[in-house]
């Protein structure tokens, strides 16, 4: 089947690409080209559809790990060769023979050891309630991205239907308006050669 | 008060000669014959074609000449209906060759159909001219590139049965207009 010469134009007016002033003529060749009309539909839902699509932002800038702006420092590097390790080993061990000499096993043990539970109890408690309150954002945010992409399809499942609703009535109508006409030829006819031939009454 | 009436009925009186004369010109029964030639001949065993909207239509327009009308389906082709939803491509495409080919035979109909309008519109004066205009169907689902929506051909009786026995010189003397 031959393509329409002026598919390139509905294309243009379907994208919002075509200037004011050919709209109306696209818009009345679409009414009459079947084709046209077709991809018109199909370019609507086309675009429905990719409206549901969420919006994600392209990264400024792709980099490799083997990129200089990765390459360690003179510092990093002098820090890095286990001087750090060192130095933690060296404060940890200073801190341990302090406390052995300034406090004495019972003291240290029993008095500060309920304070110490209760601050916990409250770090947990606190933790608890941000992480209920971060996953109830986050099923609140996919219920409502559901529900929008559900609105999309749905309003793109109406459209569909609806056009194929609009083209079943389009071609009944055009069946009754053929039957009719043929019906009148041949009853017509029947009665012109009846008349002639004899048939009639 | 006599005076308008008079030259009304005059003017009515006028009218009525001038009506009864072109009746006279070229009467129904010739139209009528003329018309059932035309059904006959488009309704010839072989590839007919099935004629829509009634039957072929012949008027006598005066001082123009006959016009033959008839609206017709090129090739028939079953509807679209619940048991046939659709028609696949190929079908489409074997129905629009069938009518791209079968095209030039209904012109080559239609201009005999005048030429034998021709002779039978004995009193139909030669400056005169014998038209047929056909409509042809197309349905929304057709491929109808190439098929004209309206075929019109006109030519002078006189030239018609002069050039009636060549079909070379038919086809000149023959105006026609495909829209």
């Amino acid at each position: 089947m031959s393509v329409c010469e002026r598919i390139e134009e509905v294309r243009d007016y379907a994208f919002g690409e075509l200037p004011e002033g050919k709209r109306g003529a696209v818009e009345e060749h679409v009414a009459g080209c079947a084709q046209c009309s077709a991809e018109l539909d199909g370019l609507q839902l086309t675009t429905a559809a990719l409206r549901i699509l969420p919006d994600q932002e392209i990264p400024q800038r792709i980099a490799f790990v083997s990129d200089k702006v990765f390459a360690p420092s003179g510092f990093s590097k002098w820090f890095g060769a286990g001087w750090l390790n060192f130095a933690s080993a060296c404060v940890v061990a200073a801190g341990l023979v302090g406390a052995a000499f300034a406090y004495r096993p019972v003291v240290t043990i029993a008095a500060p050891a309920p304070v110490v539970t209760a601050a916990k109890m409250d770090v947990t408690a606190q933790m608890n309630e941000a992480v209920t309150q971060a996953v109830d954002q986050a099923v609140a945010r996919i219920r409502a991205e559901d529900a929008r992409v559900m609105d999309a399809a749905l309003a793109a499942s109406e459209l569909k239907h609806e056009k194929q609703h609009r083209e079943l009535l389009a071609a009944m109508d055009e069946n009754l308006t053929y039957l009719q006409k043929r019906y009148s030829s041949v009853t017509m006819l029947a009665s012109s050669d009846a008349m002639r031939f004899g048939g009639g009454q | 008060m006599k005076g308008p009436a008079i030259a009304t009925l005059a003017v009515l009186a006028v009218a009525g000669l001038g009506f009864g004369a072109s009746e006279v010109l070229v009467p129904s029964k010739a139209t009528t014959a003329v018309e059932n030639a035309a059904n006959d001949r488009l309704r010839a065993p072989g590839d007919p074609y099935n004629l829509l909207g009634g039957t072929t239509r012949c008027t006598y327009l005066n001082g123009y000449g006959a016009l033959i009308t008839v609206e017709l389906e090129l090739v028939a082709a079953s509807d679209i209906n619940p048991f046939r939803p659709a028609y696949s491509a190929q079908e489409i495409e074997a129905l629009h060759d069938r009518k791209v080919k079968k095209l030039p035979v209904l012109k080559d109909t239609l201009r005999a159909l005048m030429v034998s309008s021709a002779d039978t519109l004995t009193s139909l004066p030669p400056n005169e001219r014998v038209a047929v205009e056909a409509r042809l169907w197309h349905f929304r689902w057709e491929d109808s590139k190439g098929i004209p929506d309206r075929i019109f051909m006109s030519a002078e009786k006189s030239k018609l049965l002069t050039a009636k026995a060549n079909p070379a010189a038919l086809a000149v003397v023959v105006e026609e207009q495909d829209q």
